[in-house]
């Protein structure tokens, strides 16, 4: 039902953005990437193997003189080998309005997503939405402030079966230490209930975990020549199943470069800790732990040369090893792709 | 779900299909009416407001008289009250009109550079028919000129200069004059373009690394919006135009985005309601915001303004000599 409402609000900006089309712009691009992938510590793909991903992207923007608004559908096939292999779909479509006041932009998103995967053995999807409302404040001088607050949801099928709802506001404060540079110290809060159906169908136990992350985070910008961010986050965790202390850590840095013209390089990099203890060591309980999908330690990097303004050859390599909520699991490995990129 | 979709997916295709199949004409058409309505709508506001003015007037005077006429002091604050209705009513009217207008200027300007831009590449790709092309790339210049909105940078007022006609000079000594005022006035606007083409690269530098940096982003992580412990906006999608120029002081900063204000609204050299809306770019450093891409975008329309201006004022030269 809130999947269904998240599709009828992006139809909906679609329909409200579309007379005005004179100040429209449609993009598009088209990536495909092939190499190797090498992981351990999962049963659900082989070690080694081939790799193969296609991205499909369609942007429809629309910008007068104080509004913006936008509608992006993305599309990403993944193959992870070519016999017995293991394959993903996923589809995205978001919508989102902007509107600039004199000292005040504020702006409402929404995003929608759904993801299946499949092998010769199993197969199974997860679904989310994100409704946020966002605003800018240039009231005070120097200071710009920035708040957010928003609901997301996610669910998944099959043997996760684990129901996220959630409740955040993310408020910060900026400041221009140097020239060229962006600083930001706030604070985060959210409220959280995961339902495991998982658990309420075959044990007699709890099967839902109410809590709180809450806590201060800062940011670093830099822009000029080059770009670099740092991004950190320390959250205090309280739930039903968790007792204090517990908390985690979030660390993120960015670079990027342009150089000679055509070529760039990028580089992300992701560090998450989390520290919880749980209040009853049973294994039922760590379904019910907070952990939402793709929730990885990871660093990325990308090296591109621009042949044209349509046209781009890539080298991408990853690492990443995965969070569950056993930690007794590990799941770790790399990636070295190639690919290309056609757009309008 | 997916009806929603498809139900939008056709309703976009049909609009698309309705304003891309309106021919130039037809355009300029709809925009010299709309042009003329709104300059007798104006006519006929700046007549209501001198109307409502006397009756302010005689309103003042009959109060002032030793036996003011109640009735009539009456009968003319009724009179004025319908007049501010109908003031208000037209200048509601007006504003529609003028947005339209300003649209449709729009579109005729992405219209002109279309077509600019395939007659210069005709020009380009062959050599036949380059003087009757290069006369049609002057006359969609010189269009395009008058629907885009107009430079107080510049020493000398454009629309004087674009109206100098030197084969109307009476003799040889007032031709080279005015013929060295056109050379001097091309100079200052090469000079003024100089700056500024250099000021929009530093700029489009900085807005295509940020545009990059987002889309290593937006790809690397596919499900970066669910990553519900990172799920605010990422700070390289913010920037305001103080970060990104930061190299200088923020007062020198705004006194140059506002001369770029004026500078646009110097060029512009016909009607003010047409085109862009400058004020929009007014920068007061913590009081209004100006984002880098709004930055980028005026100079792109300086750059786009004085380009245009000196291609004008470069063939007046020509013809000169």
């Amino acid at each position: 039902m809130r999947i269904s409402a998240a599709y009828a609000f992006l139809g909906l900006i679609f329909v409200i953005i579309s007379p005005s089309l004179i100040n429209a712009q449609v993009n598009w691009n088209i990536n495909t990437e092939g190499g190797f992938f090498n992981s351990k510590g999962s049963n659900f793909s082989k070690p080694r193997d081939l790799l193969f991903r296609a991205d499909g992207n369609l942007s429809y923007l629309y910008s007068a003189d104080d509004v913006s608004a936008s509608v992006k559908l993305k599309v990403r096939p993944e193959f992870y080998g070519f016999k017995d292999n293991v394959r993903s779909l996923k589809f995205k479509a978001s919508g989102d309005f902007y509107q600039k006041e004199k000292s005040m932009n504020w702006g409402i998103k929404l995003t929608g997503q759904k993801n299946f995967y499949q092998n010769n053995n199993t197969d199974f999807n997860y679904s989310a939405f994100l409704l946020s409302v966002n605003s800018d404040l240039h009231e005070f001088r120097d200071n710009p402030i920035s708040a957010q607050l928003g609901y997301a949801y996610q669910t998944a099928s099959e043997n996760i079966e684990q129901n996220l709802d959630l409740l955040f506001l993310d408020l910060k404060i900026f400041r221009m230490l140097f020239p060229n540079n962006h600083s930001g110290l706030g604070f985060y809060i959210e409220r959280f209930t995961i339902d495991n159906k998982y658990l309420s169908k075959f044990t007699n136990s709890t099967s839902t975990n109410k809590g709180m992350r809450y806590g201060p985070q800062v940011s670093f910008d830099y822009i000029e020549n080059e770009i670099v961010s740092i991004e950190y986050r320390f959250l205090l965790h309280s739930s039903q199943v968790t007792q204090y202390p517990s908390y985690e850590h979030w660390i993120r840095f960015i670079a990027g470069k342009i150089f000679s013209e055509r070529w760039s390089i990028f580089l992300l990099a992701d560090y998450y800790n989390r520290r919880f203890t749980l209040k009853e060591d049973h294994s039922v309980e760590t379904f019910l732990i907070y952990n939402p999908l793709d929730n990885e330690n990871k660093v990325n990097i990308k090296l591109a040369y621009e042949i044209n303004n349509s046209f781009e050859v890539f080298l991408k390599s990853g690492y990443f090893k995965e969070n569950f909520f056993d930690q007794k699991f590990n799941f770790e490995g790399w990636n070295m792709l190639l690919g290309i990129e056609i757009r309008n | 779900m997916t009806k929603y979709f498809l139900l939008s997916l056709i309703c976009f295709i049909i609009l698309n299909f309705k304003v891309s199949s309106q021919s130039l004409t037809e355009i300029e058409k709809r925009y010299d009416n709309l042009k003329s309505k709104i300059a007798n709508d104006n006519q006929v506001l700046d007549s209501l407001k001198n109307i409502l003015e006397s009756r302010g007037k005689q309103i003042e005077s009959e109060k002032q008289k030793q036996n003011p006429d109640d009735d009539k002091i009456i009968k003319l604050m009724s009179g004025s009250v319908s007049l501010s209705n109908m003031i208000d009513d037209h200048r509601e009217k007006l504003d529609a009109n003028t947005k339209n207008l300003r649209q449709l200027s729009g579109v005729l300007k992405n219209k002109y550079s279309a077509k600019i831009d395939s007659l210069t590449f005709l020009n380009r790709s062959s050599k036949e028919n380059s003087e009757k092309l290069e006369s049609e790339i002057l006359f969609f210049t010189e269009k395009r000129l008058l629907v885009s909105p107009q430079i107080e940078m510049l020493s000398f007022n454009p629309k004087k200069i674009l109206e100098i006609d030197l084969s109307k000079a009476k003799n040889s000594d007032e031709r080279a004059s005015l013929n060295e005022y056109l050379t001097r006035a091309l100079t200052e606007v090469n000079s003024v373009l100089s700056d500024v083409t250099k000021q929009a690269k530093e700029t489009n530098d900085a807005l295509t690394l940020q545009k990059k940096t987002s889309k290593f982003l937006a790809e690397t992580e596919f499900d970066r919006d669910f990553r519900l412990g990172n799920i605010s906006r990422s700070s390289t999608e913010r920037n305001d135009v103080n970060a990104a120029l930061g190299g200088e002081d923020k007062r020198s900063i705004a006194d140059q985005i506002n001369s770029y204000v004026l500078l646009l609204d110097q060029l512009n050299i016909f009607d003010k309601s047409e085109g862009i809306n400058s004020q929009r770019f007014i920068y007061k450093p913590g009081e209004t915001n100006l984002s880098l891409k709004d930055y980028s975008e005026l100079l792109k329309e300086v750059k786009q303004k004085l380009s245009d201006y000196k291609l004008v004022l470069a063939n007046k030269i020509e013809q000169s000599k």
